[in-house]
């Protein structure tokens, strides 16, 4: 057996045995994509709150009325009058109220009206993009009917012309509109497609603690001078270390998108789309974890104690997700803010796997991202050779 | 099997010499108890044994068998394995670091195992193991390459005396089978015990080397006397110069501490110092032995 070999095979071991240390890589960025993916839903992917959420008041009663309820998504709950609207509100049991006012009907045939026709009355604490879907759905469904209404007195004379006057439908008026996106493999961009991949980063990055831990503990311990007086190369111990945390790495990003898949969606989330090319998702993900493995080497190499590598693997991995978007996604920040999301290796991490998982890239058309992650994995092992070295 | 010759070494440009000068050489089956305060030099010395650090003037010469990969073993001061790891993980951590597999592999575990005693406890996580069973532990991975040369860093620290007898005899037995041992210790009566030599080591220079008995025999012990009468200055400067009472020894309690050379008989000192300072009423006689080699070498003051 090899130098290389045993060590492998003994911190393999170890870590098998460190429940804990295993629990909190596995564990904290699942639940963290749990809790992210599903608060992060309508950040995303704006859509009308659900039934609970909003309430409607119909003050005209008439056919073009119950129209646009009924071409709203989902049966909403009637309210008795204006004021149960506004009680609920302030009760806090609804976040919009829609108010279609007496007239309505005869205001959507009225091509001079300017006066609004019907109003969304909204909780000021209200996301604005989910407001704006939902304004958006209601103004929708109005022009619709609107539309229908003013050309309403011209469809005898049109047909007898032979001319075929449109007749929209308001609950499908959104089918004028298609959106697509550029690069894209398919799927849109929604919480889980970027709390997965954020936190699976993150995560990766966190192997700073256990690692940095083992390998002071080591030093402290008198291994490291044993195994040194025995001429086991540096290099060969700090490659020792890279192979098992590669693999629990590797485990990681297979949990986390078991997570993300079926989990999430179990608890009210996206499911996260996988149809993304498996060659390009393994060499980002390999990217990562050596980006991380040495990042924490190096961190082990400075520190002389748990605490110290504690604290500054710590810190550093929390700023690095600040800066990066894992913590808060580069599409809310501002643009300033996301130039710097350029300068962090987790925001290098977090965009390579947003090409694959998102943008559709293939092995061959990565990025710059994962030689950006493996020229600072290799600056990283340099350095904690060239300080281990240099501190005996 | 290893020779130092004028090694020297220091940590920056700007400090003391750690190792400053040392000259030792030790053959097979020979004990050399290395004694000295905290911060002596003995770590620096051993790491420039082990190859941990590479001396800046003189030389470390390592002859077969010990010179091959696996020939010497450090033993550090520290439970220097993996607490998560079973014993007999450990050791075949340490085998298979020293390229060792197979049959070889696991002949050479079953008799470190031996040695030490831990067949019992083979399977045990480390981290359950008593003092005792990790000190034997430490030493068992040292065997496990066979070494010629062992270089142990306190092994007995924070053991019960069962384990420590343990381990002396382990050493013993070690030895008996032709390996040279450097066994650093503050142990006075363990390396009394065990060592062939005793080299005491101080502020990075090597200030006795020899047979423990030649190093009594050439010692001089202390003798305390206590007077009926205090002695003023006069009597004092007297009694230093005809007797050899040591410069600034009278204590609060009145002890007058005098050099007994080993050409001088005790019976002799007596006499001269009652002669000039009367009536004696107490005597303290340091016995020559390793410990008071040891403090008369290094003196007393308190160090790290």
């Amino acid at each position: 057996m090899t130098p290389l070999l045993a060590t492998i095979r003994k911190e393999l071991r170890a870590l098998a045995r460190d429940v804990h240390g295993l629990l909190v890589l596995f564990a904290m960025p699942a639940v963290f994509i749990l809790v992210m993916s599903l608060a992060l839903r309508d950040t995303f992917q704006p859509r009308i709150a659900d039934k609970a959420h909003w309430l409607v008041w119909d003050g005209d009663g008439t056919p073009a009325a119950a129209a646009l309820r009924a071409a709203l998504p989902g049966g909403r709950p009637t309210a008795a009058d204006r004021a149960a609207v506004e009680a609920a509100l302030t009760r806090g049991e609804i976040q919009i109220g829609l108010l279609i006012e007496a007239g309505y009907e005869e205001a959507l045939a009225d091509a001079a009206t300017k006066r609004p026709l019907v109003t969304v009355l909204a909780e000021p604490g209200l996301p604005p993009a989910v407001l704006a879907a939902f304004q958006g759905d209601v103004l929708r469904a109005v022009a619709a009917q609107r539309v229908n209404a003013l050309v309403e007195p011209f469809r005898d004379t049109a047909r007898i012309s032979g001319v075929q006057l449109p007749d929209m439908d308001p609950a499908a008026a959104g089918a004028l509109l298609e959106t697509r996106f550029h690069r894209a493999s398919g799927v849109a961009l929604t919480s889980v497609q970027q709390s997965v991949p954020a936190w699976l980063v993150f995560a990766m990055f966190f192997v700073v603690i256990p690692l940095s831990n083992v390998f002071i503990a080591e030093r402290q311990q008198g291994t490291w001078q044993r195994l040194r007086s025995l001429r086991v190369p540096v290099t060969t111990l700090l490659a020792g270390k890279v192979v098992p945390f590669y693999l629990v790495n590797l485990g990681q990003t297979a949990v986390m998108l078991l997570v993300g898949r079926y989990l999430v969606p179990r608890l009210g989330g996206d499911a996260l789309g996988l149809e993304v090319d498996w060659l390009a998702l393994l060499a980002m993900a390999s990217a990562v974890s050596l980006a991380g493995i040495g990042f924490a080497l190096a961190v082990a190499a400075v520190a002389r104690t748990t605490e110290q590598a504690t604290t500054i693997g710590g810190v550093t991995n929390i700023l690095f997700g600040a800066l990066g978007g894992v913590m808060v996604p580069k599409i809310v920040m501002p643009f300033a803010m996301q130039q710097v999301a350029a300068f962090s290796p987790m925001g290098w991490g977090l965009e390579g796997f947003l090409d694959v998982f998102v943008r559709g890239a293939r092995f061959a058309t990565l990025g710059a991202e994962p030689w950006l992650l493996l020229g600072f994995a290799a600056a990283c092992l340099s350095f904690a050779a060239w300080r281990l070295r240099a501190a005996e | 099997m290893l020779r130092l010759n004028d090694v020297r070494y220091r940590y920056r440009a700007d400090a003391p010499w750690a190792v400053d000068g040392v000259s030792l050489a030790l053959g097979r089956g020979e004990v050399l108890g290395l004694l000295g305060p905290n911060g002596a030099g003995k770590s620096t010395l051993m790491a420039l044994v082990a190859g941990l650090r590479r001396p800046q003037a003189g030389a470390v010469e390592l002859a077969e068998p010990a010179a091959v990969r696996g020939g010497f073993a450090l033993v550090p001061q520290e439970y220097a394995f993996y607490p998560m790891l079973t014993c007999r993980e450990n050791l075949e951590f340490f085998a298979g670091v020293l390229g060792l597999d197979g049959e070889r592999a696991r002949a050479r575990i079953a008799a470190a195992l031996a040695a030490v005693g831990l067949d019992a406890v083979a399977e045990r996580r480390a981290a359950e193991c008593s003092g005792g069973l990790k000190r034997r532990l430490n030493l068992a991975i040292g065997l496990v390459g066979d070494p010629q040369l062992l270089l142990l860093d306190e092994p007995t620290v924070g053991v019960d005396p069962q384990s420590r007898a343990f381990l002396l005899e382990t050493v013993r037995r070690l030895r008996a089978e032709g390996r040279a041992i450097i066994y650093a210790s503050h142990y006075m009566e363990e390396v009394q015990a065990i060592g062939d030599r005793v080299a005491v080591i101080d502020h990075g220079r090597v200030l006795t080397c020899g047979p423990l008995a030649d190093l009594l025999a050439g010692a001089t012990a202390n003798v305390e006397v206590r007077v009926a009468r205090a002695p003023d200055a006069a009597l004092r400067a007297r009694l230093a110069a005809e007797c050899g009472l040591a410069a600034g020894s009278i204590g609060d309690d009145g002890w007058l501490e005098f050099a007994l050379p080993a050409e001088r008989l005790l019976e002799e000192l007596l006499r001269d110092v009652r002669a000039l300072a009367g009536p004696i009423v107490a005597v303290r006689h340091g016995c020559r032995d390793l410990e008071e080699l040891f403090l008369q070498l290094t003196h007393h003051s308190l160090r790290d």
